[in-house]
């Protein structure tokens, strides 16, 4: 494999991981931005999806049949998550309670998993073989469809938001959480929403990286600091925000370690974050 | 020298221009209303002075003092002392504790002695104690100091945010609709307050208010406020009179005229 | 003093007690002794956290900075030869210099960014140690820590204080001493300027209160501690390692979190009830060990939804609970339950 390869290679996987980040950041940012939350337990939700489909495929269902059951039960779980854990309760501090009850959330999840199907890495099934020609360079068709579906599930998010009632509602309530309640949105029909949304997201991504690289119990932690990370860049409920930020997490992660060492490099998000909170507090693309 | 002058003050948010080139001057003693329709800026205004935002141009001078960095606690030790639109009360503590909150600049409070002292001495202080008492009867809370805060009325809740901002013993009391809520009763006792901490403290006033008719009886003078802009400066009575005040407020407040 | 005072004072006296009187008990069993000195060491990463809520912040990034602490201790006794006790000392000051460094950003965001930024920084201080190989070892981990070895005790003669019977009072006293620090500090001056901080900080800031200032205090004051409890790790388990699912992970942030709410964020000693009660109900089922943390993290989830006082708060928790019943049986309907009454 020549030089180039390598490099369009490495450069596919981290768009790759990139799109996965940002559809970690999409859910996240609706969950925070509508519900008041911090979710800590969203990576364990995208974990949980990827293993969803991996006993899925187990049982003789094809891989895409097998993600988007799999998302579906994400959803109904978040549903149910929001419903019977989440929903807030009066006189108490709803910050600490979400943060309480999610991390308690993680801990029973990774365990429950690592009892039933061991610590041992799994895999599934690859998205598709072979390779395409880009610039003259083999690149795998996995991660281009990796990429596409990312795309896709973006695409079609954006214009739920953008052209439904519900999207529209969601956007409002996001925005002012007393003012759209005045306005006859029922709130907690909306935090509902988010979560069902939001955990489709992390399964589709914990399937597509599940497909590109392997499962096992702690891959969670990953992708929900990364999603944390560029809701905090690019500003709170923001999908434009959450766009930019994975794009500039992206190139801190691709670039940053071809010129320092990987000690160095891996304080660049953190410094990176508290430039931007400096002198923008409410992220790139977040309003007063 | 005035007491404070800011001059041509403005405060974008995003591409909106909330305060707009306003200039303001208060003198030593005066009670100033800042009136205006509903988002007219005035709270803005009054943000920009206490140093809750930072202002986008323009300059704000305090006893001779240019404050138009400064963070608000540095304000606040120059002699301003804010009291909120809703009620900012520290929602944990009694009556008492939330003076005693407020006397902090009155209390010996650099970070050694912060950190040496200890809380019950501080609070067993007699020259404290008897200073946020006088406070207290001041703003007829004497009946309810061991109360906690949040237990008391809205009305008593105001009062005491008025007692909390004065601990600190100001020059110049930034005060921010101190009547929304309140029944005739209430607001006559408040405005007697504010007349009396002007009159026998010599503190400086002002208010922001939404009443016209409270803010005719209290002030001796009045600024009028229109999107962000500042209208009319002038005695209350003129400037409630005059036609461009009318024609801002028509639809809005019918009575005012 | 208070009748309250004695009552505290007794508490603390009696604690000091148990925990010296301990080994004793316990007829010098080495594993045990081993299990309460990590138990008094997480207790004192804990009480760092609960330091932190006094400013209404949910810090989780106290592990980052036991990691620092951790892994300056170890480099200042074994690259830079300083003995054990200028460098606890030294190591947490650097800890302490680190938060210093970074907290005017993290102070000015509140809420959930500062979680966020908590966690953030946890895990780069980890990465960092993963990576740093010279220093640290990296992913292979770092042996041989030393700890403080034999010294003279007066009136019993040297003692090896590197065997772990003997590192218990080490551990004990350094951390009795840290929270009686911790403790001064909240009956302080200071701790009514973070309670108005966090009861409202724009209107502290308007009576005159330094706010960021006042949280930077704070912050580093927890972190110092927080170090200090790294570096009492470092020399207690000798090897280091900044693997994801080691004490220096995310997960050891969350089980500190647990930890504080089970045995009650709003007490002094809820940190020091929540450790040593989850920690011995997972020794008890250390047979069991992969359930431990569905277990834990099932008490928390209970505890935050039914107990928010936690174990602490109990008694004032039923006096709440049946406060409202009274209230109820009286046909008064909508009470706040969350028992805060006044004093009238």
């Amino acid at each position: 494999m020549s030089s180039l390869d390598l490099w369009l290679q490495a450069t596919v996987n981290g768009i790759a991981l990139g799109w996965l980040y940002v559809l970690m950041a999409l859910g996240l940012t609706l969950i925070l931005s509508i519900m008041g939350i911090l979710q800590l337990a969203h990576g364990e939700i995208y974990m949980l999806g990827a293993y969803a489909v991996h006993y899925l495929v187990g049982r003789g269902l094809g891989l895409y049949p097998a993600i988007a059951t799999s998302m579906f039960i994400m959803a109904v779980l978040g549903i149910i998550l929001e419903r019977g854990l989440f929903r807030p309760r009066s006189g108490r501090e709803v910050v600490l309670c979400s943060i309480v009850i999610s991390t308690g959330l993680t801990l029973i999840l990774t365990s429950a998993i690592v009892v039933i199907f061991g610590l041992y890495t799994k895999s599934l099934p690859l998205l598709a073989t072979g390779s395409v020609e880009i610039f003259g360079a083999a690149v795998p068709k996995d991660r281009i469809l990796a990429i596409g579906f990312s795309v896709l599930a973006l695409v079609l998010l954006y214009l739920f938001l953008k052209k439904t009632r519900l999207g529209l509602a969601m956007i409002a309530s996001a925005q002012n959480r007393e003012g759209s309640f005045l306005k006859g949105i029922n709130p907690n029909r909306m935090s509902m929403a988010a979560m069902a949304i939001g955990c489709a997201l992390a399964a589709l991504a914990g399937a597509l990286a599940g497909a590109i690289l392997q499962l096992q119990p702690y891959m969670g932690a990953l992708p929900m600091i990364k999603g944390l990370v560029i809701i905090v860049l690019g500003g709170l409920g923001s999908i434009p925000g959450a766009l930019i930020g994975g794009l500039i997490l992206g190139l801190i992660d691709g670039i940053v370690p071809v010129f320092f060492s990987p000690a160095v490099a891996s304080v660049g998000p953190l410094v990176v974050v508290i430039l931007v909170l400096l002198f923008r507090p409410k992220g790139l693309l977040g309003h007063d | 020298m005035s007491l404070l002058e800011a001059s041509q003050v403005c405060k974008n948010f995003g591409g909106l221009a909330a305060v707009n080139k306003v200039d303001l001057v208060v003198e030593e003693g005066e009670i100033v209303g800042l009136i205006g329709p509903n988002g007219a800026g005035k709270s803005t205004l009054l943000n920009l002075i206490d140093g809750t935002l930072r202002v986008s141009s323009g300059r704000i001078v305090f006893r001779g003092h240019d404050i138009t960095r400064y963070s608000p606690h540095r304000r606040a030790r120059l002699g301003i002392a804010r009291v909120f639109q809703k009620n900012a009360l520290f929602r944990s503590m009694t009556v008492l504790e939330n003076v005693l909150a407020g006397s902090y600049l009155r209390t010996d409070h650099g970070p050694l002695a912060a950190l040496t002292r200890t809380l019950d001495k501080v609070r067993k202080d007699p020259g404290l104690l008897d200073r946020c008492h006088e406070l207290l009867e001041l703003v007829g809370l004497t009946d309810r100091t061991h109360e906690l805060c949040v237990n008391l009325p809205h009305g008593s809740q105001r009062e005491l945010c008025v007692a909390v901002a004065l601990a600190s013993n100001p020059t110049l009391l930034l005060l921010d609709e101190p009547l929304t809520g309140m029944n005739a009763e209430e607001t006559a006792s408040m405005i007697r307050i504010i007349k009396e901490i002007n009159r026998t403290r010599g503190t400086t006033v002002l208010v922001v208010e939404h009443n016209v008719r409270a803010v005719l009886g209290l002030c001796a003078r009045a600024v009028v406020l229109n999107y962000g802009q500042k209208l009319v400066e002038g005695s209350p009575r003129e400037c409630v009179t005059d036609p461009a005040v009318i024609e801002a407020y028509l639809g809005t407040d019918a009575d005012v005229a | 003093m208070t009748k309250r005072g004695w009552t505290k004072l007794l508490l603390w006296v009696g604690l000091v007690v148990i925990a010296f009187a301990l080994p004793t008990i316990l007829r010098r069993d080495p594993y045990w002794l081993t299990v309460f000195c990590l138990l008094a060491i997480n207790t004192l990463l804990v009480s760092s956290l609960r330091s932190v809520t006094l400013i209404n912040e949910i810090s989780l990034g106290q592990v980052g900075f036991a990691v620092i602490g951790a892994y300056a201790h170890a480099a200042l006794m074994m690259k830079a030869h300083i003995p054990f006790w200028p460098s606890l000392i030294l190591s947490s000051l650097f800890s302490a210099l680190i938060a210093l460094a970074v907290a005017y950003p993290f102070l000015k965001v509140k809420g959930i960014y500062f979680s966020i930024l908590t966690l953030l920084t946890a895990e780069t201080f980890r990465l960092v140690a993963y990576y740093w190989t010279s220093m640290t070892g990296g992913s292979l981990g770092l042996t041989g820590v030393p700890g403080p070895g034999k010294q003279q005790v007066p009136f019993v003669g040297e003692v090896n204080f590197d065997r772990p019977a003997n590192y218990y009072y080490i551990a004990v006293g350094v951390v009795l001493v840290a929270l009686l620090i911790l403790y001064w500090l909240e009956r302080a001056y200071i701790s009514f300027q973070w309670r108005a901080i966090r009861d409202d900080n724009l209107l502290a800031g308007a009576v005159g209160i330094n706010v960021i200032g006042y949280k930077t205090i704070n912050f580093v004051i927890a972190a110092f501690m927080a170090g200090l409890s790294g570096a009492l790790f470092a020399s207690y388990q000798h090897n280091l390692s900044p693997d994801t699912t080691s004490r220096f992970g995310v997960s050891m942030s969350i089980y500190l979190l647990v930890y504080m709410v089970v045995g009650g964020k709003d007490y002094f000693v809820g940190p020091l009830m929540g450790t040593t009660v989850l920690m011995l109900i997972a020794e008890a089922t250390r047979s069991s060990q992969q359930y431990q943390p569905m277990i834990t993290g099932a008490i928390a989830i209970l505890v935050i939804l039914f107990l928010p006082m936690g174990l602490v708060g109990i008694p004032k928790q039923v006096r709440s609970w049946r406060r409202v019943k009274r209230l109820r049986a009286a046909g008064v309907d909508g009470v706040n339950p969350a028992g805060k009454e006044g004093k009238a």
